[in-house]
């Protein structure tokens, strides 16, 4: 496709789904990674089979990265040990790093309330809560409470423009959530994560659940973000990745397979199973 | 007519008959309840106090020892019913502790009342030396806490996962994604049980025999017996005197307006709260 891809093809032909992260990082023009994940297992309990085997991969920084892969390939499990949302269920374990700015997640000590206003979460589909539209979007910074009101409702503005709902529902800003549109609702959610300010934001196939039209403006939503956050994406719809993506990651059966820059993967990917998966020939 | 129609239209006729058969039997109840009781649905009913045999007088001691009663043992329940409710739906569902709690809990709900009854009586007033207001509202409340108990976990239960991992993925610690998302996406729910629960004590005659006992008089002191409707109906129907088995009848009546109201509010009441957000909305 492009010179840049085609040298990363030549420099870069292993076999093994070990990712060599290093040669990724050479080519990233001193991008650096906000996150980085280091031989990363995963267990649903005690017993079971590792459902993310030996992860390693980079997040870099005002960057888009893409998880692709068939159904069950463990795309959404690693996107949620990012924010260490399983801990909410007592019986699953990892082994392994996940690095934010270089500080380990997986630490005793780290303050997961914290972590979790530090990496957002937008799930696949909308989950208004259960009050006004303001309240949904001032509810993580109630949680954080170091905000005045005044201070909060700055915040909370800035936080639906941004997220382009602002038009739409500064004079309904009392009125329940639950009454707008799904792709309103997903804009809502994308809102209320970034008033708390956060550095990276998950996403778990934020368009799913929502129409043509609504998914267009989610994903031009997402291209204008990754200016101020770094984004990790997980996605079934291969345009989407395509489009809005810097980076992927192609997981397959809780391996990461390949990881590179998204033209890479589409275009010259070294997997044949990349390839495949590409191609639409299974998954 | 083929004989499968024939069987058709037999099971579906022998459906109909049952239902007639059960409508018949309320409605004749509702119908001998509403003749006798409606001839003492007077002003005295309210305001005079149950008298003796061959005076005039009401039921007002009765209604207001009733409501006590009954509100307090609600007050009692309802926040250790929706606390272990909370605890069954949101802490590990399928440790011991928890299947155990929910075995007894099922007990408890179909345990007869007298026996409740008699519990409380060793409880309370064998300790206290006396039948009490006290030991009434703790009947009642024993009575309503595992109805309370199960309705706030099913409600629970229903909140989403998704909604309560968006609270969590906002930062918030557990507690606070409980009271403030879970209890209000499971409200109405959790109302209608504890509102269920208090039209199923109202009711209730034999935990009361043994601890809140009746009383002739006007009371609000917990410490002593407390009038009210049902043993005060059980003590005048059984009665030889008419004026009597008349005060019976509306009292009868009276208990039966009022379940009948709480499980309309019980069935209205989420709807209204709905339609109240439907129209924030708009």
């Amino acid at each position: 496709m492009n010179e840049h891809a085609e040298t990363v093809l030549s420099a870069h032909t292993a076999t093994s789904p070990e990712v060599n992260t290093s040669a990724v990082t050479e080519l990233n023009n001193g991008v650096t990674p906000r996150m980085e994940v280091k031989n990363l297992h995963f267990y649903y309990s005690k017993d079971a089979e590792p459902a993310l085997k030996n992860i390693n991969m980079p997040i870099y920084n005002n960057r888009v990265t893409a998880l692709i892969g068939p159904s069950g390939c463990g795309k959404s499990t690693l996107l949620r040990t990012m924010n260490r949302i399983y801990d909410l269920y007592g019986t699953q374990h990892t082994e392994g790093d996940i690095l934010l700015d270089g500080e380990n997640i997986f630490q005793k000590n780290v303050d997961l309330n914290l972590l979790r206003s530090k990496v957002g979460m937008v799930f696949q589909k909308p989950t208004p809560f259960p009050m006004s539209i303001y309240d949904n979007i001032t509810f993580g910074l109630k949680m954080q409470g170091k905000l005045s009101a005044p201070q909060m409702a700055v915040r909370a503005k800035k936080a639906l423009k941004r997220a382009h709902l602002w038009k739409e529902v500064k004079d309904k800003l009392n009125a329940d959530a639950s009454g707008l549109s799904g792709g309103q609702q997903q804009r809502l959610c994308i809102a209320r994560t970034i008033a708390l300010k956060p550095e990276v934001i998950l996403m778990d196939e934020p368009t799913s659940a929502l129409d043509p039209l609504a998914t267009a403006a989610i994903e031009e939503l997402i291209t204008e973000l990754r200016e101020k956050y770094t984004i990790v994406i997980v996605t079934h719809n291969m345009q989407q990745a395509m489009r809005i993506s810097d980076y992927t990651g192609f997981m397959y059966l809780g391996e990461l397979m390949e990881f590179g820059p998204t033209d890479k993967i589409f275009h010259h990917a070294d997997h044949q199973k990349t390839r495949d998966y590409i191609a639409g020939n299974f998954g | 007519m083929t004989l499968r129609k024939v069987k058709n239209q037999a099971f579906i006729g022998f459906c109909l008959l049952s239902v007639l058969f059960g409508l018949l039997v309320l409605s004749s109840v509702l119908y001998s309840l509403i003749g006798n009781g409606l001839a003492g649905m007077k002003l005295e009913l309210f305001t005079e106090l149950t008298p003796g045999p061959g005076s005039p007088g009401g039921l007002k001691n009765a209604i207001v020892g009733s409501l006590i009663l009954t509100g307090l043992g609600i007050i009692i329940a309802t926040p250790l019913g929706v606390l272990a409710g909370t605890w069954l739906s949101e802490s590990n569902r399928s440790s011991k502790a928890a299947e155990t709690l929910r075995f007894l809990n099922g007990m408890l709900m179909s345990a007869p009342s007298i026996l409740i009854g008699l519990f409380v009586y060793e409880l309370v007033v064998v300790t206290t030396g006396t039948f009490s207001g006290w030991a009434g509202a703790t009947a009642l409340a024993i009575l309503a806490l595992p109805v309370i108990v199960s309705t706030t976990e099913e409600m629970l239960r229903l909140v989403p996962t998704t909604l309560k991992e968006a609270g969590s993925g906002l930062g918030a610690p557990r507690w606070r994604v409980i009271t403030k998302l879970c209890y209000r996406a499971a409200g109405p729910g959790i109302i209608t049980g504890i509102l269920l629960a208090t039209a199923r004590i109202t009711g209730e005659t034999a935990p009361l025999l043994f601890t809140a006992l009746n009383s002739n008089y006007m009371t609000t002191d917990l410490s002593k017996p407390m009038a009210n409707l049902p043993v005060t109906i059980y003590q005048y129907a059984m009665s030889p005197y008419e004026d009597w088995n008349q005060l019976a009848w509306s009292g009868a009546l009276l208990i039966t307006t009022f379940i009948l109201m709480i499980n309309l509010l019980a069935t209205v009441l989420p709807r209204w709260l709905k339609a109240r957000k439907a129209a924030i909305k708009s």
